[in-house]
């Protein structure tokens, strides 16, 4: 099958019914449903119709080719943003937060390096960042913070340091996500 | 046969820790790749004696760089050298494609694509510097070449062998893309063994599949091939799966039902 169909509403409602190929893009949209939706409750409540924005976000965001990482999210900030309908919803503090913090989690969970805690500015954000720390003991859950920076920075776009530890992670250099 | 459960992560290690304690288990199968930034000695801690093995999920073996591929071997074989793993198990299946991240793995093409796999699995078998055990894939549809022939040929090429899940090799069969029967020449050469809950994901305008989900008890159908399979191989362990819906009652009741007997410790 077009492996590029698990990723897209459109194509999967052109897959034939009934067939194994279109329960599996339903699957796999579903997967990506809970992954965005589940972190983030109020952009879900808040929406007029979630289930057309996750659509025409998923559509856009296959033909984008971007990756799916873990900044997914806040790719879907800046869609949101990019979109007058929903624009409110992108500028909503509360639905950042909750954005913000899904992207700090998804790093916590999918990086395999050495590094231990990730800070993380939206674009637009100047005094605070999200402050992620992947679990320290085998007992705890990863954990997101809203921390507020010693030095104020106006972030020009989506940024982000990665380290080891704490004092690693202030010295650090902030790292641009590309925009469009 | 030893009986194990699976540790993700934070989730269930709970649970897991009571089931030792209370010595319903013998061993257990680590996630490694969720716990490479913990030190060691936390780990050794928690098992407290508790025999190990490592799964993989996160290699990406066959489109992970290289580069990346090395550094993620040397972290695993450092676990490995503290935690004396009973066994490395790994994964057949693409979860990037094209550069994009797959919601879902994807099942390789058997047909033809055996040299191109087997050449990435002895590379990333040869950094981690021991036999690695593959999963079987619960897969949704048949292709031309089975999976166990295709299995066979890898382990015959790499050295590699291959790690049965009994609940995976119900789900193809369960999806009419494999009878589980064509995996019985082979799994005499499978001493690890995997088996958990499966659902029936049955979306509007879609073909009923069965899918993996691992959140809910070990089917009859399940029981009943392990019993059929187990009759003529030797297990060396068997791990009990489950991600979601996890409870202490759960996974002792899959325990007794595969015939575990917490007294004697054996089966």
């Amino acid at each position: 099958m077009k492996i590029a169909a698990y990723h897209s509403p459109a194509i999967m409602k052109s897959l034939p019914e009934m067939s194994a190929e279109r329960t599996q893009t339903i699957l796999s949209l579903r997967v990506f449903w809970h992954r965005i939706f589940d972190p983030c409750p109020t952009l879900e409540s808040s929406a007029l119709d979630a289930r057309e924005l996750f659509e025409s976000f998923m559509d856009d965001e296959y033909e984008s080719g971007r990756p799916y990482d873990w900044t997914l999210h806040l790719r879907l900030l800046d869609w949101l943003r990019s979109q007058k309908k929903h624009l409110s919803l992108a500028t909503n503090k509360e639905i950042q937060l909750e954005m913000a913090a899904a992207a700090a989690y998804s790093w916590c969970t999918s990086d395999l390096s050495n590094s231990l805690c990730l800070l993380l500015q939206l674009k637009g954000w100047r005094e605070t960042a999200i402050h992620a720390v992947k679990y320290k003991s085998i007992f705890s859950a990863p954990t997101c913070v809203l921390v507020e920076l010693e030095q104020t920075i106006l972030a020009k776009s989506h940024q982000f340091k990665i380290a080891s530890n704490k004092k690693e992670l202030l010295a650090a250099t902030w790292q641009r996500l590309p925009e469009d | 046969m030893k009986h194990g459960v699976n540790l993700t992560g934070p989730s269930n290690v709970r649970t897991i820790q009571r089931l030792i304690r209370t010595k319903s288990i013998n061993f257990v199968e680590i996630l490694i790749d969720n716990f490479l930034h913990i030190d060691a000695g936390k780990i050794e801690d928690f098992l407290e004696g508790t025999p190990c093995a490592f799964h993989i999920m996160q290699s990406h073996f066959l489109t992970r760089n290289k580069a990346d591929l090395k550094q993620l071997a040397a972290q695993i074989c450092l676990m490995g050298n503290r935690l004396k793993p009973l066994y490395y198990s790994d994964h057949l299946a693409y979860f990037w494609l094209k550069g994009r991240k797959s919601s879902m793995s994807v099942e390789v093409n058997y047909d033809h694509d055996l040299q191109k796999i087997g050449k990435a699995l002895a590379w990333w078998q040869d950094r981690l510097g021991s036999k690695i055990y593959l999963e079987n894939f619960p897969s949704y549809q048949a292709q031309k070449e089975s999976q166990a022939n295709f299995y066979q040929n890898l382990f015959e090429l790499t050295g590699s062998g291959l790690l049965f899940d009994v609940s995976n090799a119900t789900i193809a069969e369960l999806n009419g893309a494999l009878p589980f029967s064509a995996w019985l020449p082979i799994v005499s050469q499978a001493p690890h063994w995997h088996i958990g809950g499966y659902v029936l994901s049955s979306p509007a305008k879609a073909k009923p599949l069965y899918v993996d989900s691992h959140d809910q008890p070990v089917s009859d159908a399940a029981i009943v091939n392990f019993s059929r399979a187990r009759s003529t191989n030797k297990v060396a362990t068997l791990s009990v799966e489950w991600d979601n819906n996890i409870s202490f009652k759960n996974w002792e009741r899959d325990l007794v039902r595969l015939g575990f007997n917490q007294e004697t410790n054996v089966v």
